[in-house]
C-alpha cells in the first residue's frame, strides 16, 4: 500500500486476519508487505492450528534431514518463493514470527495422544531418518523454534511462567527458547494453585538467564497444607525423586549447585505470597542476594528471614541504589530486631526513601513503631490499613523528624471490607504536638517546607455535650470551650505546612460509596474546618490545589468557601462539600430538622462555588 | 500568534500557532527555533494537501491530547470515525494517501489514525479482486501462485 512499512502496519492493525488473507492475494507487492505482519504474532492461534503448522514443519525437516538436505536452515528461505509448494508455511514464513506461542501451547503440541494422524506420520518420518522415535521430541522442536523463528526467540524479553505445573519438559523448553533474552521473568500470577515448581528448576532457569535480566518477580500463593498433593501425575517427573508433589510454591528437596554464577544484576525484585513457612523462599533469596547490588525496587513478602537479611545488608551499605521498598504482611517482626541491632552497632549507612506499609493489622505495636521510626531520609510515607490506636504519637514523630518528607498519607484503602473501624487516625492532641504545653508553643517540624501532600484523619476532638448525637466516636468536653480551643490549635499546626498542595482530612472519595463511609458519617470527634474554629490559620497555604473534607461530619458554608478561594489562589478541587447523598438514608430520627438545614447549606455552598469559581471542581 | 507554513510548491499559509501545533513536527520546530516570523518550510507537502491538513487541524484545534488505550483491540476501532472526519476523508484515493503520508511526516497522530482507518474500511470484507479494483492494482500472480499463497495462509482464518 505505502512505501513506508509502518503505515502498512497501521492499516493492517485495523484489519481482521481474514481481511489480511485477502490482501496478500492482491498482488506480490502487497503479499511481500503484509505477510510479515500476518505472521508476526502466533501467540493467540488455536492449538490445533498451531500444531498443524508446527508438525508439518517437523515432518518436512525430518524428511529433509533423511535426504541429506538441510531443511532446518531458515536462511534458505530469505525470499518468498510463491510456487515452492513442497515447503511448509512455517519453514517459509517462520522468520517473520516475532511472538511465539506460549510454552504451554508448545508443549501441548508435543503430546503423543493427539488423534490427528501426526503421531504416526512423525513415527514414520523419524524411522526413515534413522532416528529413534519419540512422541514428544522436545529437543528437535526446540531446535525448530530457534531456527525457524529466530526473531521471536530474540524478542522474547518478558516471560511469565504461569503453567499449573512447571515440569522439566516445560523448563527445558523455556530455558532454550524463552529465557536467554529475557529482561523480565515472573513466576506465577498470584492465584491459588497457579504454579508448582521445583526449586531446582527455578535455579536452572535463573542460571540460564543472561545479563539482560533486570526484573524478577515471584507472585505465588504458598499453602503448606497443600504440600504433598499431586495435581497431575502425567506432568510431574516423579522418576527423579524430587517431584513437586502438587505444592503451590517451590520445594527445596533438590536444591542444585547452580546458584553460583548468576549472570544478571537485578533492578527490581518482587516476592509476593511466598509464604514464611516455605522452606525454599529464604534459600532462593540467598541465591539472589549477590545479584541485587543494583537493586532499585524490592517488594517483600511475608518471610521474616528475607526481610532481616535484606535489612542487614542494607544497613551495612549494600543495595545502595535501593530507593523503593514495599512491605507486605507478617514479616515486620523481623524488622524490629534487625533495626535495633543496626542502630546500636552504628552501622546503619542505608536509609529508606519511600516507605509503604500494607495490611499490618495483626502485628505488635513495638514492631510497628520500630518500622516507622526511620532515619530522617524519608520522602514518602504511605500507610494502608490500620496500625494501632496508640501509634499516633509515633506517626507524628515521623512527621516532625523528616526534613525531606514530601508525602505523608494514612488515609488510604482499608484492609478489609468488614473492618470498618480500621482507619488509622491521629488524635488531635498528638497532631498539635506542643513543645511546651504550658506556653502552647508548637514543636518545630522538619518537613514544614518539603511536605506537599498530607492525607490524615484527625480525631479525638471533644464536642459540647449533645446527648442526641448518634456518633460512634464521641469525646465529651471536660470544660466548656475545650473542643473549640483544640480545633484552633490543630488549624495552627496545619498552617505551618506552608507548601501543602494536597490536603486530605476526609475520607478517600474512592471509598465514599462503601460500607466504610458509614463509620465516617457517624464520627463526631473530627476536625471542623470553619472560620469559627480557626480556618484562618491556614492563610499561608498559598500552593494548596486540592482539599478533601469528605464525610468529616460537619459542613463547610459559603463563608468558608469564599475565604478559601480568596486565600488559596491555586485551589482547583474540593472533595466532599456536598454530603447530602451520604446523609440521606441515615439517622433520620436523630435530628431531621438539622439535617435538612445542613443539606440546604451544602446546596448553597456548592451553588455559590459553581457560580463564582466555575474552575473549581466540587463535584466529588 | 499566527505561524507561516510554506508548502512544497512555495505557497504560504498563515495559521494560528495552536492550529499549527497539532503537528508535533511543527510544534517541535517552533520550540527549537523560538518566537520567529520566519516561515516554516514543509518540503514534503503540496499546497493542496496542506490545505486539507490545515482544515483538519482547524476543526480539531481544541481536541484534548489523544491517549491511546493499549488494552483496546485495534481491529475493533476502525468503525469509530467521527462523522465530520468521515466526510473530511471523502476524497479521491490519491488525495487520501497523500493526506496519510503528510500526517505521518507532520506527526499528526489523530489524522494518521483516521486516514488508516479509512483505508482499512475500504479493504474490509472485499475479495482480492474487489480490492484490486478499489485500488486499481494489477494482479501479477499466476492462478497457481495465488492459490498457493492462499493455501499456505489459510490458517489465518482460524484466528
Amino acid at each position: 500500500m505505502f512505501s513506508i512499512s509502518e503505515l502498512d502496519d497501521l492499516v493492517c492493525m485495523k484489519l481482521e486476519p481474514v481481511d489480511l488473507l485477502q490482501c496478500i492475494q492482491v498482488c506480490k507487492k502487497w503479499a511481500d508487505n503484509i505477510l510479515p505482519y500476518l505472521w508476526r504474532d502466533l501467540s493467540e492461534l488455536p492449538r490445533s492450528t498451531l500444531r498443524k503448522l508446527w508438525m508439518d514443519d517437523f515432518i518436512y525437516t525430518l524428511e529433509a534431514s533423511s535426504s541429506s538436505t538441510n531443511g532446518s536452515n531458515s536462511s534458505a528461505f530469505t525470499s518468498i518463493g510463491y510456487l515452492t509448494t513442497a515447503i511448509p508455511p512455517l519453514t517459509k514464513y517462520g522468520r517473520f514470527v516475532q511472538v511465539l506461542p506460549s510454552p504451554t501451547n508448545i508443549l501441548f503440541m508435543l503430546r503423543g495422544d493427539h488423534e490427528d494422524g501426526y503421531p504416526s506420520r512423525i513415527k514414520e518420518a523419524m524411522s526413515t531418518a534413522g532416528l529413534p522415535y519419540s512422541s514428544s521430541d522436545r529437543r528437535f522442536l526446540n531446535h525448530l523454534l530457534k531456527t525457524r523463528c529466530p526473531q521471536a526467540v530474540r524478542n522474547h524479553t518478558v516471560l511469565s511462567i504461569t503453567a499449573i505445573i512447571v515440569s522439566s519438559d516445560y523448563c527445558d523448553l523455556i530455558v532454550d527458547c524463552y529465557v536467554p533474552h529475557a529482561t523480565s521473568i515472573t513466576f506465577g500470577n498470584g492465584q491459588y494453585g497457579a504454579l508448582t515448581i521445583r526449586l531446582s528448576l527455578v535455579m536452572e532457569i535463573l542460571s540460564k538467564c543472561s545479563d539482560a535480566l533486570e526484573r524478577l518477580a515471584f507472585h505465588l500463593r504458598y499453602s503448606p497444607e497443600r504440600r504433598g498433593e499431586v495435581q497431575d501425575d502425567d506432568e510431574v517427573d516423579s522418576d527423579s525423586g524430587d517431584d513437586t508433589g502438587g505444592q503451590l510454591c517451590f520445594d527445596d528437596r533438590a536444591h542444585p549447585d547452580s546458584e553460583a554464577g548468576l549472570a544478571f544484576r537485578l533492578k527490581s525484585l518482587e516476592f509476593q505470597g511466598i509464604g514464611n513457612e516455605n522452606p525454599s523462599s529464604f534459600r532462593i533469596w540467598r541465591s539472589l542476594a549477590p545479584c541485587c547490588e543494583q537493586l532499585e525496587h524490592i517488594q517483600l513478602g511475608n518471610d521474616p528471614r528475607i526481610v532481616s537479611h535484606l535489612i542487614k545488608g542494607f544497613r551495612s551499605g549494600l543495595y545502595s541504589r535501593l530507593s523503593s521498598i514495599t512491605f507486605e504482611g507478617a514479616f515486620i517482626a523481623s524488622v524490629l530486631s534487625s533495626r535495633r541491632r543496626a542502630h546500636s552497632s552504628g552501622t546503619d549507612r542505608g536509609f529508606w526513601r519511600h516507605l509503604r506499609i500494607l495490611d499490618t493489622c495483626e502485628y505488635g505495636l513495638e514492631m510497628k513503631e520500630a518500622l516507622i521510626d526511620c532515619e530522617p531520609h524519608l520522602e514518602s510515607f504511605v500507610l494502608e490499613g490500620f496500625l494501632d490506636d496508640n501509634i499516633d504519637s509515633t506517626l507524628v514523630k515521623l512527621l516532625a523528624g523528616q526534613p525531606n518528607l514530601v508525602q505523608f498519607s494514612t488515609v488510604d484503602v482499608m484492609s478489609s471490607v468488614d473492618d470498618i473501624f480500621s482507619q488509622q487516625t491521629v488524635r488531635a492532641t498528638a497532631f498539635i504536638d506542643y513543645q511546651d504545653w504550658n506556653l502552647k508553643i508548637l514543636r518545630p517540624w522538619s518537613c514544614t517546607v518539603t511536605l506537599t501532600t498530607l492525607r490524615l484523619s484527625i480525631s479525638g476532638i471533644p464536642r459540647p455535650d449533645r446527648m442526641d448525637l448518634a456518633a460512634v466516636e464521641w469525646v465529651r468536653e471536660e470544660f466548656s470551650g475545650e473542643g473549640r480551643a483544640m480545633q484552633r490549635e490543630v488549624h495552627r499546626r496545619l498552617g505551618t505546612l506552608v507548601n501543602l498542595e494536597s490536603l486530605w482530612l476526609g475520607l478517600d472519595p474512592a471509598l465514599s460509596d462503601s460500607r466504610e463511609a458509614t463509620f465516617y458519617r457517624t464520627r463526631s470527634d473530627g476536625l471542623e474546618m470553619t472560620l469559627d474554629t480557626g480556618l484562618g490559620a491556614l492563610r499561608d497555604l498559598k500552593r494548596l490545589r486540592e482539599l478533601n473534607v469528605l464525610s468529616m461530619g460537619h459542613r463547610i458554608g459559603v463563608d468558608e468557601v469564599c475565604w478559601m478561594t480568596e486565600q488559596w489562589p491555586l485551589l482547583h478541587t474540593i472533595y466532599g462539600l456536598d454530603n447530602r447523598e451520604n446523609e440521606a438514608d441515615e439517622d433520620q430520627d436523630v435530628d431531621s430538622v438539622e439535617d435538612e438545614e445542613d443539606g440546604a447549606t451544602d446546596v448553597k455552598t456548592v451553588a455559590w462555588l459553581k457560580e463564582r469559581c466555575p474552575w473549581i471542581d466540587a463535584s466529588g | 500568534m499566527p505561524v507561516t507554513l510554506t508548502s512544497l510548491d512555495n505557497q504560504e499559509f498563515k495559521v494560528d500557532k495552536e492550529v499549527a501545533e497539532r503537528s508535533i513536527l511543527i510544534k517541535n520546530m517552533i520550540e527549537d527555533v523560538g518566537e520567529s516570523d520566519a516561515p516554516i518550510p514543509l518540503p514534503n507537502v503540496s499546497a493542496a494537501v496542506l490545505t486539507k491538513v490545515i482544515e483538519y487541524c482547524e476543526h480539531h484545534r481544541n481536541d484534548p491530547v489523544q491517549v491511546q488505550d493499549e488494552t483496546d483491540d485495534p481491529r475493533k476501532r476502525s468503525n469509530d470515525i467521527e462523522e465530520w472526519d468521515m466526510k473530511f476523508m471523502q476524497v479521491d484515493q490519491e488525495m487520501l494517501f497523500e493526506i496519510i503520508l503528510a500526517a505521518n511526516y507532520l506527526d499528526i497522530k489523530p489524522l494518521l489514525d483516521v486516514g488508516c482507518k479509512t483505508v482499512a474500511n475500504i479493504i474490509k470484507g472485499k475479495t482480492p479482486e474487489e480490492i484490486r479494483k478499489a485500488f486499481n492494482i494489477v494482479n501479477d500472480f499466476t492462478p497457481e501462485e495465488e492459490a498457493q499463497i492462499k493455501k499456505e495462509n489459510e490458517w489465518a482464518e482460524d484466528r
